[in-house]
Parts: C-alpha cells; sequence; structure tokens
C-alpha cells in the first residue's frame, strides 16, 4: 500500500506542471536557435492560412507563420517577465529586508509610501509609467520592474518582521555576527520559500501584465511579436481565423499553468485523504473478517486477547464499566502510507473514577482520549480495535450523527490550550449555550441561560453574568480553562476526557484547576480520565494510572488512597486547600512501586532530587549595582520605555549556577538579555568579569537556524573568530569539522547528526547541540533560558547531567532561568526572585 | 471611538500622499501640456500664452495646492483634446459607468466565491474541489482581456444576448441596466473569483485546523453547525481584507474591459487619452481611481474592526 500513497496528489502536480512547462518553453528555446520563416516576413499571397504541415499554427492576416511569431512572442515575452520580476525581487528584497529588520523612521516612511503606491492598481502605475517615458520594449521592462518592487518589498518585510524576533537571530547576535551577516547569510535563507513563490506569482504576473499593457497598444512595439500583441491583433479575425487567437493564447495558458502548479508543490502537502480512508476501511473489513474466523474458531483455542480479557471482566465480576477499550490500534496517514502509532491497547473506565494516563510525549495518550472522543483529526484513523461504551454500543462502529450526540453530552473533553481551544469571535455564553442548542433544545432560553450561569458559577467563577457577555480575549488562561470546564459541566456529561488541562498555566492556576476536576468528581460522580506528562498532576488526582510507551500501555497502577480522598462530600473551598496541602512525598507515596523498569524509570525522573549543588570560587563575575533595563513599547498607541527591572543591585561568583526564578512576564528573561548585551535601554551599573556570555534557549527549535544543517550551525562561531581562515577552502573546513567534532563527543551526540537539519532531530538533541554551540564559542559563562523545560522528564535528567557534567569539566558559571521551584532548588547554588521588577536573593 | 477618528486620519493623510504622487508623476515629463497641444511648429510666445492660460506659469506648490483644491470643487483643468471641456465634465459623464460596473463586479465576486470556498474547503479532494480548482486554474492563466474577447464574442456576437459598447443606468432602467452590464461585470469578475475562491479555500482549511474547531466537535456540534457558525465569522475576517484588495485588481480589470466592450466609462477615456496626451485628463483618472481604492478600503478596516471584536487600539 505504500507505493500507493506515494503517488499522491503533490507529486502529480509537480509532474503535471513541469511537462507543460516543457511543452511551453522548449519550442521556444529552440525557435531561438532554428528559424523555418522570418517572424516578420510578409507574405501577402498566404493570407489566413489555416495549421498545416507547412504552417503548423497557421498564417496570420499579413500571411506570416504563426508558430515562428509565437515562439519569438513567447520568447520576448517571457523575457521581459523575467527581467522585471528579478529587477523587483532584488530590489524589493534589499529594501524590505533592511526596512523590516532595522525599522524605525526610514521604514516608516517606506511603508507610507509603498501603501500609496499599492492604492494604484499596478497596470495603472505601469500605464503611467509607459505613458510617461514612451513605449517599447525595454520602457516596459523598467516599469513593471518599477511596479514589483513594492510588492516584494511588503513581501519580504513581512518575513523580515517575523523572523528577526526568532531566537535564532538573537543566538547569531550573541555569537558575535554583525548585521549585515545576520540579515543576508542568517535570516535569508528562512525566507527562501516564501521569496520563491513570490518570484513564480511574479512572473505569471509579469505575463499577464505585458499582455495587458500590448493591448492597450503601449508595449511591444508593431511588427515586433509578443504574446500580448498577437492575441490583441487576432482579436478581429475569431470568427474566419480562430487559430490566430488559440495558439498564443494556448502557449500562455500552458506556460502560466505549468508555473502554477510548480509553484504549488512548495505549498501544503495535498495527501488524497479520501484515497487514503477507503484504504483504511478497507483493512478494518479485513481484519473483522480474520477476527470473525478467529472467534469461531476460539471454541477450541483460547489465545486471542480479546477472548482473554472477556475472561477476565467475568472474573472480577465487576459492575459493567463505563467505557472498555479493547485492542486500540491507530495510525497516522503519512505521504508513504500509515504510521501506527496505538499498537492494540486495553482498558476499562469505570464510573466515576479518575483514572491517569502518564507517559512522555509521541506515547499516544491524546490519541487514546481522542479515539474515544471520536475526534481524530483528518490525518490520524482508528485501524483495529474496538471502544465499548456501557458494555454495548461499539463507539468504533457509531454513524458520525449517533456520536454527534454523545460528544458534548454524556462525553466531554477539555483541551490542553485554554487560549485558543475557544472561539475567538463568540462570546462565552453563547459558546455554553450552544451545547444545550444542541443538546438539550427543548429548554427555553431563560432556562438555558440559568443553566449556563450556574455551571459557569460551578467552576468557582465570579461574576458570571458580566463574563455570559465576554470574549475569551478578554479572560486570563486560567479564566478560559474553566470556562472550558464548565462546558464539560453543562451537560452533565459522565466522562470528561481531561487533554493535559494544567500545562500551560502557571502553577498557582494548574493546582485550582486540578481541584475543581477534583470537586466535580466528588459532586457529580463524573468519571476523568486525567492525562498528563506530569506524574505529580496526576498523582494529586488519580486513583489508577495508565502509563503509557510508544503506543503500549507498559503498566497500570493503582493507587493508594490519600487523605483528601476520605472526605466525599466537601464544599469548593475545603478542596482548594486539600489539592494544593498534597506534599510532593505524600504523592510519591500514592505511587509506590512500580512493577516495570520504565514505570520506575519515569517516577524516578520526576521525583528526581539529586543535587547538583556546587561552592563557588570567590570571583565575581557580574556584578550589578542600581540596573534598570527598560524596552521600547511595540504598540503605537503607547510609545516610549517601560522599565520592566527597577534599580536592582546583585552579584554572581565564578563557578556557581546562579537561579534567576518568577512568573511570566516578571522581567526575568528582560534581566539576562541585559547580561547578554541585547538590550539597548540600560541604566545603572553592569560589569562582567568575562566575554559576553551566550546562551541555550527554551526551545532548540527556534534558536538554531532552520535553514543550516547540523555543520553549518556549528560552524558558525569558528567561521566568526577568523582564526580558521576562509570557510571556501577545503584545509580549514577540515579543521572546523575536527574542532566541531571533538564537541559532539563532549555532548555525545553522533556524527551523524552533522548531515541534517534541526527539523529532523529530536528535542533531546537539539538541545545537545544548542549546548555544544556554546562550548565551541569557549566561553566561561553561560545563560540557560529554561534549558530544559520544553523536553521530556527522562531526557530532562540527561540533559541536566550533561550540563553539570560540563560544568566541572570546562569551569563554567551558568545563570539558569526557569519557572520551575524544585528544579532551581535542585539545581543552583543562589537563587534571585523577581517580583514586579525588583530583585531578592534567596 | 478613538479607533475610527485615527483611522480616518491616516486615511485622510493617504489621501494626500495618493494625490501627491499622482501630482508628481506627471511633473517628469520633458516639456508640458501646452507645447504638445501645440505641437513643435509653436512660437515660443503662442507657447507662453497657452501656458498662462493653463496656469502653468506658476510654481510647482502652487499648481498642487490649486489641483488638489480642486479634487473636491471639481475643478481639474481644462482637457487638452476635448478643448473647452473640464476634466471634471469629462470625467464626471464617465464615471458612474466605472463605478458600476465595478460594484457589479465586486457583488458577483462576493456572491460566487464565497459559498464556493466554503464547500470546497469542506470536502477537500471532493469533486466541487477539483473541479473548480482546475477552472479557477485555467481563468488566471488566461489574460483579462482575452477573456473579455471571448465573452463579448460568444454572448455579444453569437448569441445576441447583449450590445457591446452599450450602457443604461440603473437607476433609469434596471433589467436593461443588468443586460448590458452583466458580461462586462462577468469578464471582470472572473480572473477574480478565481483568486478569491482560492484564497477563501485556504483560509477556511487554515481555520478548520484551529483548536476551537476541534472544540465545537467535542461539544457535538454536526459538521455544518460547525461550518456556519463557528468557521465562517472567522474565516470571512482575512477575506475580508482581501476583498479590499481585490479592489485595486477591480479597477484595474475595469480598465481593460471597457476597452473590450466599448464601454463609455473611465478606463476607456483613460486609454484614449494616453494614447492623446492628456495628462490633464490621466492624471485627474488617475488620481480618482486611487481615490475610489484608498475609500473603499478604509471602508473595509471600519467593517473588520466592527466584525472582530479582538480588533484592541493597537491594531492601527
Amino acid at each position: 500500500m505504500n507505493k500507493e500513497l506515494k503517488y499522491n496528489n503533490k507529486n502529480i502536480r509537480l509532474i503535471v506542471g513541469l511537462i507543460l512547462l516543457g511543452f511551453a518553453t522548449l519550442p521556444v528555446i529552440f525557435t531561438v536557435f532554428v528559424q523555418f520563416y522570418d517572424p516578420n516576413e510578409v507574405n501577402y499571397s498566404e493570407m489566413l492560412k489555416h495549421p498545416t504541415f507547412k504552417h503548423l499554427f497557421g498564417t496570420d492576416d499579413y500571411g506570416r507563420d504563426i508558430f515562428t511569431r509565437v515562439m519569438k512572442g513567447a520568447a520576448t515575452t517571457f523575457g521581459i517577465s523575467l527581467f522585471t520580476v528579478t529587477m523587483g525581487a532584488v530590489i524589493g528584497t534589499v529594501i524590505g529586508a533592511l526596512t523590516g529588520y532595522f525599522g524605525g523612521i526610514v521604514d516608516e516612511i517606506l511603508m507610507r509610501v509603498n501603501d500609496c503606491l499599492a492604492s494604484f492598481p499596478s497596470i495603472l502605475l505601469a500605464l503611467v509609467v509607459v505613458s510617461l517615458i514612451d513605449k517599447g520594449t525595454w520602457n516596459i521592462c523598467i516599469a513593471l520592474g518599477l511596479v514589483f518592487i513594492p510588492s516584494f518589498a511588503r513581501i519580504m518585510r513581512s518575513e523580515y518582521l517575523k523572523e528577526k524576533n526568532r531566537d535564532y537571530v538573537q543566538n547569531a547576535r550573541l555569537m558575535g555576527a554583525g548585521h549585515l551577516r545576520v540579515v543576508f547569510i542568517h535570516i535569508l535563507p528562512n525566507t527562501l520559500p516564501i521569496l520563491f513563490s513570490a518570484i513564480l506569482v511574479g512572473i505569471n504576473n509579469a505575463v499577464l501584465a505585458e499582455a495587458g499593457l500590448s493591448y492597450l497598444g503601449l508595449g511591444v512595439q508593431p511588427p515586433d511579436p509578443s504574446l500580448g500583441r498577437m492575441l490583441s491583433e487576432a482579436k478581429t479575425f475569431l470568427l474566419n481565423a480562430p487559430w490566430y487567437e488559440l495558439f498564443p493564447c494556448l502557449e500562455m495558458i500552458l506556460f502560466i499553468l505549468g508555473l502554477t502548479l510548480v509553484s504549488d508543490n512548495f505549498g501544503v502537502s495535498g495527501v488524497s485523504l479520501n484515497a487514503v480512508k477507503r484504504k483504511i476501511e478497507k483493512l478494518r473489513a479485513e481484519k473483522e473478517a480474520e477476527d470473525a474466523n478467529d472467534k469461531n474458531n476460539a471454541g477450541t483455542i483460547n489465545n486471542t486477547g480479546a477472548a482473554d480479557i472477556e475472561k477476565k471482566d467475568i472474573k472480577a465480576s465487576e459492575p459493567v464499566p463505563m467505557i472498555s477499550v479493547r485492542n486500540l490500534e491507530v495510525g497516522f496517514i503519512e505521504d508513504d502510507g500509515i504510521d501506527d502509532t496505538l499498537l492494540g491497547i486495553s482498558f476499562d473506565i469505570h464510573k466515576g473514577e479518575v483514572l491517569g494516563v502518564v507517559g512522555e510525549s509521541g506515547s499516544g495518550k491524546s490519541l487514546t482520549a481522542m479515539s474515544i472522543m471520536g475526534i481524530l483529526s483528518e490525518k490520524a484513523a482508528i485501524t483495529g480495535g474496538s471502544i465499548i461504551l456501557d458494555g454495548k454500543t461499539d463507539l468504533t462502529k457509531l454513524s458520525e450523527e449517533e456520536y454527534r450526540k454523545l460528544r458534548g453530552g454524556r462525553l466531554a473533553y477539555v483541551f490542553q490550550e485554554p487560549m485558543t481551544s475557544l472561539n475567538p469571535v463568540q462570546k462565552i455564553g453563547v459558546q455554553i449555550d450552544e451545547i444545550l442548542d444542541i443538546h438539550a433544545a427543548h429548554l427555553s432560553e431563560d432556562e438555558q441561560k440559568k443553566l449556563v450561569l450556574d455551571a459557569l458559577e460551578d467552576t468557582g467563577l465570579k461574576d458570571a453574568d458580566k463574563l455570559y457577555d465576554m470574549y475569551p480575549f478578554e479572560l486570563s488562561g486560567g479564566m478560559r480553562q474553566r470556562v472550558c470546564i464548565a462546558m464539560a459541566l453543562i451537560a452533565k456529561a459522565d466522562l470528561i476526557l481531561a487533554d493535559e488541562p494544567t500545562t500551560a498555566l502557571d502553577a498557582g492556576v494548574a493546582d485550582i484547576i486540578l481541584d475543581i476536576f477534583k470537586h466535580i468528581n466528588r459532586k457529580y460522580k463524573t468519571a476523568i480520565m486525567l492525562i498528563s506528562h506530569d506524574l505529580r498532576v496526576i498523582g494529586k488526582l488519580a486513583d489508577r494510572v495508565l502509563i503509557m510507551q510508544d503506543g503500549n500501555i507498559v503498566e497500570t497502577m493503582e493507587l493508594k488512597s490519600d487523605t483528601a480522598h476520605t472526605e466525599s462530600e466537601g464544599s469548593t473551598d475545603k478542596h482548594h486547600k486539600k489539592g494544593t496541602e498534597l506534599s510532593e512525598e505524600d504523592c510519591i507515596l500514592r505511587f509506590g512501586t512500580p512493577k516495570t523498569d520504565y514505570g520506575k524509570k519515569l517516577l524516578a525522573a520526576a521525583f528526581s532530587t539529586k543535587q547538583y549543588r556546587q561552592k563557588g570560587t570567590g570571583k565575581t563575575l557580574v556584578k550589578a549595582e542600581h540596573l534598570s533595563v527598560s524596552y521600547k513599547m511595540a504598540s503605537k498607541k503607547q510609545k516610549g520605555l517601560k522599565k520592566v527591572i527597577d534599580d536592582v543591585s546583585f552579584e554572581i561568583k565564578e563557578g556557581i549556577t546562579a537561579g534567576i526564578v518568577g512568573e511570566s512576564g516578571s522581567g526575568k528573561s528582560t534581566l539576562v538579555k541585559a547580561i547578554a548585551g541585547l538590550q539597548r535601554y540600560i541604566e545603572g551599573k553592569l560589569e562582567l568579569g568575562c566575554d559576553r556570555p551566550c546562551m541555550v534557549f527554551q526551545d532548540p527549535y527556534s534558536s538554531l537556524n532552520p535553514a543550516f544543517k547540523v555543520r553549518r550551525i556549528l560552524e558558525e562561531p569558528l567561521r566568526l573568530k577568523n582564526g580558521f581562515g576562509y570557510s571556501w577552502k577545503k584545509k580549514n573546513r577540515e579543521r572546523m569539522l575536527t574542532e566541531i567534532k571533538s564537541m559532539l563527543h563532549k555532548t555525545e551526540l553522533d556524527e551523524e547528526i552533522l548531515g541534517r537539519k534541526i527539523s529532523e532531530l529530536s528535542g533531546g538533541q537539539r538541545q545537545r547541540i544548542a549546548i555544544a554551540l556554546t562550548l565551541i564559542q569557549k566561553k566561561s559563562l553561560i545563560i540557560l533560558d529554561e534549558p530544559v523545560s520544553a523536553l521530556d522528564v527522562t531526557i530532562q535528567e540527561q540533559i541536566l547531567d550533561l550540563l553539570m557534567k560540563l560544568k566541572k569539566a570546562f569551569g563554567l558559571t551558568y545563570i539558569l532561568i526557569s519557572h520551575d521551584m524544585r528544579l532551581v532548588s535542585r539545581v543552583c547554588d543562589e537563587v534571585f526572585v523577581i517580583e514586579d521588577g525588583k530583585i531578592r536573593s534567596e | 471611538m478613538n479607533y475610527y477618528i485615527k483611522k480616518l486620519i491616516s486615511f485622510l493623510i493617504t489621501l494626500f500622499c495618493v494625490a501627491l504622487l499622482s501630482f508628481l508623476l506627471f511633473q517628469i515629463i520633458p516639456g508640458d501640456a501646452a507645447m504638445s497641444k501645440l505641437g513643435i511648429e509653436a512660437t515660443p510666445e503662442q507657447v507662453e500664452e497657452l501656458r498662462a492660460q493653463y496656469g502653468y506659469d506658476r510654481n510647482v506648490f502652487a499648481r498642487f495646492f490649486s489641483w488638489f483644491g480642486g479634487i473636491f470643487t471639481g475643478d481639474l483643468g481644462v482637457s487638452i483634446k476635448y478643448g473647452p471641456m473640464k476634466v471634471s465634465e469629462l470625467i464626471g459623464a464617465r464615471l458612474p459607468v466605472t463605478i458600476w460596473l465595478g460594484v457589479l463586479s465586486i457583488i458577483l465576486i462576493v456572491v460566487i466565491s464565497i459559498p464556493l470556498g466554503l464547500i470546497c474547503a469542506k470536502k477537500p479532494g471532493g469533486i466541487v474541489d477539483i473541479v473548480s480548482d482546475w477552472i479557477a486554474q485555467l481563468f488566471m492563466a488566461v489574460p483579462s482581456f482575452v477573456q473579455g474577447i471571448l465573452i463579448s464574442f460568444v454572448f455579444g456576437i453569437v448569441f445576441s444576448l447583449f450590445v457591446p459598447g452599450k450602457y443604461v443606468s440603473p437607476l433609469t432602467d434596471f433589467p436593461e441596466f443588468l443586460q448590458c452590464m452583466f458580461f462586462p461585470a462577468l469578464a471582470v469578475a472572473l480572473p477574480k473569483i478565481a483568486m478569491t475562491v482560492r484564497f477563501m479555500k485556504t483560509s477556511v482549511k487554515k481555520e478548520l485546523k484551529c483548536d476551537y474547531v476541534r472544540t465545537a466537535k467535542a461539544k457535538g456540534c454536526s459538521v455544518n453547525r460547525i461550518m456556519w457558525k463557528h468557521v465562517l465569522k472567522n474565516s470571512m475576517l482575512p477575506v475580508i481584507t482581501f476583498i479590499g484588495l481585490i479592489v485595486a485588481e477591480v479597477m484595474a480589470g475595469s480598465i481593460m474591459i471597457e476597452k473590450v466592450f466599448n464601454l463609455p466609462g473611465m478606463g476607456l477615456l483613460l486609454v484614449n487619452s494616453i494614447s492623446n496626451r492628456d495628462y490633464p485628463v490621466v492624471q485627474a483618472i488617475v488620481m480618482y481611481i486611487a481615490l475610489i481604492v484608498i475609500t473603499v478600503n478604509f471602508l473595509v478596516d471600519i467593517a473588520y474592526r466592527l466584525l472582530d471584536p479582538r480588533q484592541t487600539e493597537e491594531g492601527l
């Protein structure tokens, strides 16, 4: 089946596009070298002859050979387009790149001019320019070229505006790359896909514009042919010589269509989902037939998984589980086939229980929940197994209409991203009310509104009345997540699937949300399937835990009941206290000892208490006295400087790990950027006892240049250093390579990744490369900005180990920024807490 | 209210800049209109006399401001070609044709491309999607005047459904207006419909990938409900801006199409005036077309603001 899928829509378009382009351009190139007729030779004896072998495309009203004229005309037209677009692209890119990157007053003025120019339709502008500087081929070239500059400048400016704030740009600046190097060597490669497709679209437009100008008599002058001239000359002969119009038109269509198809290829992949879906249906049917066969034989041989579980269920003689998942298999549709992700998992969810699901990213947790809810993305599909509701209904076989009635009714889902999960242009009340519109349409509007307000209040939100008429953007993340929970409450769902409901929230808010879940579970006996990568979240709430790894359930653990659990009915307030009170030790105790190795490893990593503290040597490396840092307000409404760090003083000694903690938005990033020399608006004294530091960013995917291969990324600091000579000399590059390889070994990476791009690596590998990059720069002070928080738990521990090993080996000093107090207390020798721009040492 | 005032100010500034630009563009011509009218044989005295008559002897700034004032009072000077006729009279007679052609085209674009885009995005890879995609590609690959020529040939000459070149005001006889303007408007709209359908499709597809659509699905919304209640409004926001940008293209298209159908609009006048080197007329038309474009875009910005609750003061 892989082969079949490989010839997807995208490739077909590319191939067809290239064939069309070939048809359009090859004869043109051929005609440049070999001409059977003079394109401008008048021959009145051959006027308006229809196509024959002698004149392939017939002749025109002067008896000229249309084939030769079409090819000659196409050469002129395409030539003009190429010239104008190249002119527009080169000048436009330089203007757009510089204004976008540097901003400032020049940018403002140029953009105003650009806005004004955009108000003139492009053909009008070209018309005016041509009418002013006179007709003729070269003049259209210049007129159209000028017209194209603003559009390229606009596109490139917005690309540069977007790119210049990415971490990799800051990283390059930190390495010591100059502004022009950053603009043209680091950023430009990342804008090439956009530029390229803009060029292709531009060529199309230029061809059409040339035709238009020629039609109006302002383009190429007779008797020389161009496609536009021919199209307009032929219009009088539509009735008696239609071929005269047809062939130039065909040539143009072939060219533009071909170009469009090829340029589409640089867009989004267009896997034919329908074809894949049919394939999956066929697969499922085959599998079911097999299963049925097995069942028939099961009378004698009892070895299928399903039969085993059936037996177990009877033995347990428990009430029928609300949901029982059996051998569930889910796969992702890839360009070249189906990538199986869930490999036949089986578990039950009972009424009123809290089932935790834990595992690292890619283990299939969310996929499991989405399969139960029936909201898998179009690219994923259930390829086997069953999900039985109440021991009766198989959800995988339900019609869309029946399933729809369950969703939002008996089954509810709370997503990870409260910021994007709500419709941005609908009022909160309307969005919650919609569930009642769908599932309880018999209620009057007033009754519905009352229920909505009740649900909002049930989640601890105050002023429900006011909230009803607010839009999501007016709410904080925590409030939005409560709105999402209210949606789950309103229909009195039997099962809430909570998919990382607290991951995107600040720690304090997350605890409150967990308590709301606990409260709902107690009060309404609602079953909750709580998915999290964080064992501490699970430990606070769950009765039972499934540990998942690579699409399998590796272990199911019963959690010991905690003290808060024994209290069955209590007010919300009480629970709020209980949840946050449950200490880490209690959490660990609840888990007990996992049976499998993976479970043990996961638990150990999550609750690791390994200490890395170290004493400093005493020499002061960073010294700040009365330091204030401001940043320029980007919005047009509030101009001027905003003070983020206000009059702080501190010292960091050599050889230690200094922690800087604070909530998001407290100014910790601003402070370290000041230390790194990336902030412009600084008051007070800031002294460094070493070179400018380098940085390891939170998200290695954005801090390493995505357009470069690993080798090129690691070479950059060496190229900037000059100690290695010109990089185009083979000898010098080899010297760089040895240096790079030695650093790769120190960061425990394989040499083979040198040829790959960042997008082809795992999160852990990327962060190791980011660390290797700092080592190559041979700096003694390194800033670590949330270096592990984007990584899986077990990977986090490996990276921490590595960082500390390197610190010892190279005598480094770290400044660690984190919102995670646990991490900071394990790693840091000195901790600074930032609150409202002030700093306090702990 | 603050936002609207700011928008208005920015609109007026753009207006001024556009006027300045249209004016300055025509200052780069070697010689001036007086010389081009009298030809090279004219004596210097004759030229001087005509220059004084047209006001070309004043300095650039004085001329700009009197011209700029003329935009509002309707006094934009005298046409060179059509003798004593004022530029404003010439344009005034032709402006309604162009505006009605533009309005009809935009209605066609909106009415056809938005539902079509929605249908295509709902079933990607479906028959409607694939067929409309290929047709759109074809329309985008043929110059608009060729489409106009074909439409006028097929519907005007072969089927005689309308008379090319005839114009009736919608205020005097609406059915008659539709009859003579439908096909020219279609010719203007077709290439833009193709573009808008593609844009709408991409916009809807992007919205469909958003988290709130997943939430809606989890609430039990049917596919149609998700489309009409959730996705439509969200995906319309970028499309509204896009249609604002299309207005400039529609104006450009009408220049061509008026020539093809021989409609007595501004576009035809522009093309003729360019060949006649009647610069006062060209200058005024360029100005008016740009004025229409920035006015529509100003209105689009206001509409956007009213539709999207998220727009804050910073959205300027």
